[in-house]
């Protein structure tokens, strides 16, 4: 009896933590009328640790010194920063939540066509500057700038010199191209991904040059910088040339600041352009930006707006140039959609054809096999109509077709080969289990819907009460406590340990 | 010679001390806690950990981030083993023979070979790092794309030990793991492919969400399904706890297997591109191939746990070498762990090691710390484990439910990863009721963007006349076609002898 009583009341206080912890949750925040009385987010659009990441949390830390309410970073990494980018424009326009932004995005913005465009931001401040830099291998036959000119011109046009950096049509290749111009040279440009991987191909000596940033070179033995593009030297590099002491009137670089979604109140912007202004004189940002071998600088909203539209009617024209804005995918013959109805009735009938010939019912795994000769079908289909730049290497349908050959022939053989019988005995009793699991799926699904519609702290207790019940489990009280416990437990560790935000639903956030 | 011994006496001078000490304990338990959550991987841990590092002299701060990077490895096994859900990537082969011990209860013994393995891995890990790390970044340097590609594509034989009876079922599972990691960006040019139109798709399907759907969620559709025949095996799998500890004698068996697993996990941990993932499971089928006994694996044999649990810590002292000898991150850990020196304004690379000995070695010894810590700790979780395992099912398939949320929600934020989870939750049940392999998918998963990048890049480079003067890549594409010819052509020997033959041979 009194084991009972206890575990009721472990239940009941279990609950009544649940409760409060919600209630204080979602109450809070409300705020007064001055600016700003919530906490300041900055979205980052990569992950913890990326040099945005960093440049970021070092900005919040030591805005959050000259600020009444925290300055907190929030990590949305996706799809090269148009996920960070939607999250600032889908977030109320209160002036509660910055972006960090780079030049990057410039190329991004044109390349992706994510439906996002740079008026849809309100570029408060840019921060730091941070000249690009052209690498070679101090060791290899191209150790300078008059070098990598002179041999450029002297290969013939069916072994250019190769140059090298992450991405295609990203700000590197950009520079690459645009140097390219500059110096009156052809190359050519391969995409290594990653700066690292980047870095290992020049140590290796693979290629001629590699558009990076100056502190790429640091700590490694042999590289070395042939051109810098800035006006004047860097104090923290007094070996690397410039290319304007070469003869050769290039500037470029990377920069990063903060940006806000248009339609933010006026008074938002210039709080934050002045809090940015005051980090940006602050001896410790300044020490930090020069350990990362930028340039602490300040633009303000007008001169950065004005700056972005300039520098993006720029990119779009040498997007265009190096024609690297192009339809890939060409219009089939049926939309898409279509054609996976299509698809997937070609392949029902065979199915049905072949168990009427054999006069049995196919048994589970035939109709996975089934299932993934649609899939094959499906992505070959679509692979079959990208459409490839004539000078183009590799295709890139060729591996996902490789991989549908495969699918589709295994799946084929899965399908026509003999089927095994039924067991007979699990035949009924399999049925009314299955019903179970899917339930458990329904209920699943209505639990992830109303994770978004009220958030992970109210959606999750009733979940486990009614899953509980489902799978035949009656001790009700426990189960309560658990739950409880484990939404209390989950809010401690992601929320306040961690620093990771749990959903908070879209009615009640 | 001297010199090195200097070195080793600057690093030890760096590590004894109470805040070195005290940050490295503070590391494995914050790390085992990350990697157990699932969702968040050792990246993500080493970068949560970051900026509580800002304000500690570089020493402590760096013990303090590799700590976590090793401990994070390990605690992914623990649900791996508890659950079905890899804490980690890294863990996605010890569910193969981890889970199906707790399911014949014996959670326990899964849980100390897993923490054994994972210190010996460590321990293996942080000797290379610092008897071998300069012969070994030479070798780094030398590899590229071709033998990216090539380890990839030798990689994808592993299905063979994963595919149990049926290799179609097999082929299929691995080939759709393929296929859904081409969706997305483009590998050479800019545009998405596959993506439907849906831009939460141009990068492609997110990795752990999908393996988090695959293995907790399809798990608890699948046994809720089957319960009611699962109450009957229970009751007879409930074999006495006490007679199945690890004793020394039956670690002492895994030494072999320990051993390779180690030195493979080292070598293809600092190999900057492949990581530890890919270590787990050519250690899983190397253990599989040369064991005594390969019928036990996926049955919880206790080398099939071992293998990638040691393979997967002994990565982390590989991942370092390209680190700190040559700057170069080969692993997300590793570029975090960049980060963290630049900073501290230090810059990996030759220049470090001459600078900063103290720094350096002190960095690499302090990885035996962790291992010890990591024991430590290890045995003490255990006991919690064991008990959280022994909860009733009922009650932890709806926790694991909430968690697998969680977890796919943490990664970036996303409900849209969450509806992926729940997707992939679904087809993993599927593929289970109708006896395909799982881990085939996850495979495929791992190495289908490893093996494109690396193939087009190759072939941009020089064609396919660039392989012709690459040894290493030719010898590992020669074993591949061999792994993948050799069991066809015994299989047809096999028909044909059973053709011969009226009966089947006995066999004892």
């Amino acid at each position: 009896m009194g084991g009972r009583r206890l575990k009721y009341a472990i239940a009941g206080l279990a609950a009544a933590g649940w409760l409060a912890l919600t209630i204080g949750v979602h109450a809070g925040g409300g705020g007064g009328d001055a600016f700003p009385s919530e906490p300041l987010t900055i979205v980052v659009h990569s992950k913890p640790g990326s040099s945005v990441d960093l440049m970021a949390r070092r900005a919040a830390e030591i805005a959050q010194r000259r600020c009444p309410v925290p300055v907190v970073v929030d990590n949305r990494p996706g799809t090269q920063g148009v996920a960070a980018m939607n999250h600032v424009l889908d977030a109320p326009r209160d002036g509660y939540t910055l972006l960090a932004v780079t030049r990057a995005f410039l190329s991004t913005l044109n390349v992706t066509r994510a439906g996002v465009s740079v008026d849809d931001f309100r570029w408060v401040a840019r921060v730091t500057l941070d000249p690009e830099a052209i690498i070679v291998n101090a060791a290899s036959a191209t150790p300078t700038l008059a070098a990598l000119i002179a041999d450029a011109k002297a290969r013939p046009e069916s072994d250019p010199q190769i140059w090298i950096g992450p991405g295609i049509g990203g700000r590197d290749h950009l520079m690459a191209v645009r140097t390219w111009a500059a110096l009156g040279i052809r190359a050519r440009w391969i995409d290594y991904k990653s700066a690292p991987q980047s870095v290992l191909a020049m140590l290796r000596g693979e290629a001629a040059a590699y558009v990076g940033n100056a502190s790429d070179i640091v700590g490694k033995d042999g590289l070395s910088i042939a051109a810098l593009a800035s006006p004047e030297r860097s104090p923290a590099l007094p070996d690397a040339p410039t290319f304007r002491e070469q003869g050769f009137p290039v500037e470029a670089y990377m920069w990063r600041g903060f940006a806000y979604a248009e339609g933010v109140p006026d008074r938002a912007v210039r709080y934050a352009a002045d809090l940015f202004a005051e980090v940006a004189r602050d001896p410790e940002w300044r020490e930090y930006v020069a350990s990362t071998y930028a340039t602490a600088i300040f633009d303000g909203p007008e001169a950065f707006d004005a700056l972005v539209a300039e520098e993006d009617a720029e990119t779009r024209s040498a997007l265009e140039d190096a024609g690297l804005i192009a339809r890939y995918v060409a219009e089939g013959p049926l939309p898409l959609g279509l054609a996976g109805l299509l698809f997937a009735a070609l392949v029902v009938a065979g199915l049905l054809a072949l168990a009427r010939a054999r006069r049995q019912r196919p048994p589970c795994g035939v109709f996975v096999a089934a299932g993934a000769l649609w899939l094959s079908a499906f992505f070959a289909y679509q692979a079959a109509l990208f459409r490839v730049p004539e000078a183009n290497v590799t295709h890139p349908a060729t591996l996902p077709w490789l991989w549908s050959a495969i699918l589709g022939a295994a799946s084929l053989r899965v399908t026509l080969r003999a089927w095994p019988r039924p067991d007979g005995d699990a035949g009924r009793d399999e049925r009314a289990d299955t019903r179970r699991g899917v339930l458990l799926v329904a209920l699943v699904v209505a639990y992830v819907a109303a994770t978004y519609l009220v958030g992970f702290l109210i959606a999750t207790v009733p979940l486990v009460m009614v899953a509980v019940r489902l799978v035949g489990y009656r001790d009700g009280a426990t189960a309560l406590a658990v739950a409880c416990l484990f939404v209390v437990a989950a809010h401690g560790v992601f929320e306040l340990a961690l620093g990771i935000g749990l959903p908070t639903g879209a009615w009640v956030g | 010679m001297d010199g090195f011994f200097d070195n080793l006496g600057a690093g030890l001078a760096a590590v004894a001390g109470v805040t070195p000490l005290l940050m490295i304990a503070v590391g494995v338990a914050a790390g085992i806690v990350i990697g157990v959550l699932p969702g968040l991987s050792p990246a993500i841990g080493v970068a949560l950990m970051l900026p509580a590092t800002y304000g500690l002299a570089p020493e402590p701060a760096l013990m303090l981030l590799v700590s976590v990077y090793l401990a994070a490895n390990y605690g992914g096994s623990i649900t791996a083993i508890a659950i079905n859900t890899p804490g980690t990537p890294g863990a996605v082969a010890t569910t193969f023979d981890g889970y199906p011990l707790t399911r014949k209860g014996k959670p326990r013994l899964a849980l100390d070979t897993s923490l054994w393995a994972s210190f010996f891995g460590g321990l293996v890990g942080a000797i290379a790092l610092i008897l071998f790390a300069v012969p070994l970044a030479d070798v780094a340097l030398e590899l590229s794309s071709y033998e990216y590609f090539a380890l990839a594509a030798f990689g994808l034989t592993v299905i063979a030990a994963l595919a149990g009876e049926d290799p179609a079922k097999g082929f299929i599972a691995a080939a759709l793991g393929l296929l859904f990691v081409t969706v997305g960006y483009d590998t050479q040019l800019p545009f998405s492919r596959f993506d439907l139109g849906l831009p939460e798709l141009a990068d492609g399907i997110p990795f752990i969400p999908a393996l988090i759907g695959l293995f907790a969620l399809g798990e608890v559709f699948h046994r809720v399904e089957v319960a009611g025949r699962d109450r009957a095996a229970a009751a007879e799998a409930d074999a006495p706890e006490g007679a199945d500890r690890l004793t020394g004698a039956r670690l002492w068996s895994l030494k072999r297997v320990m051993l390779k697993s180690s030195l493979l996990g080292t070598l293809i941990g600092s190999v900057p591109g492949a990581g530890g993932t890919v270590a787990t499971f050519i250690a899983y089928n190397e253990a599989k191939r040369t064991s005594r006994k390969p019928e036990d694996f996926g049955e919880g044999s206790l080398e099939g746990i071992a293998a990638p649990e040691s393979a997967n810590n002994a990565s982390v002292g590989g991942a370092l070498i390209p680190l700190m000898t040559l700057g170069i991150p080969g692993s997300a850990s590793t570029a975090v762990l960049l980060g963290a020196l630049m900073i501290h304004r230090l810059a990996p690379g030759p220049q470090l090691f001459e600078a900063e000995p103290g720094l350096v070695y002190g960095v690499f010894l302090s990885l035996f710390v962790a291992n010890a810590f990591m024991l430590l700790f290890g045995r003490l979780g255990a006991r919690l484990w064991v008990r959280v395992i022994a909860a009733p099912r009922e009650i932890l398939y709806p926790l694991i439910v909430a968690l697998s949320v969680i977890g796919s929600y943490s990664v970036e934020s996303s409900l849209f990863h969450v509806a992926l989870c729940v997707g992939f939750g679904v087809l993993g049940w599927i593929l289970k009721r109708a006896d395909y392999p799982t881990a085939p998918v996850v495979l495929g998963l791992v190495l289908g963007r490893m093996i494109e990048e690396n193939l087009t890049l190759s072939l941009v480079k020089g064609g396919w006349a660039g392989f012709l003067d690459r040894p290493v890549a030719l010898v590992l594409l020669a074993l591949t076609v061999l792994a993948f010819a050799l069991p066809a052509v015994r299989r047809a020997r096999r028909r044909r002898d059973a053709k011969a033959r009226s009966h089947p041979a006995e066999s004892s």
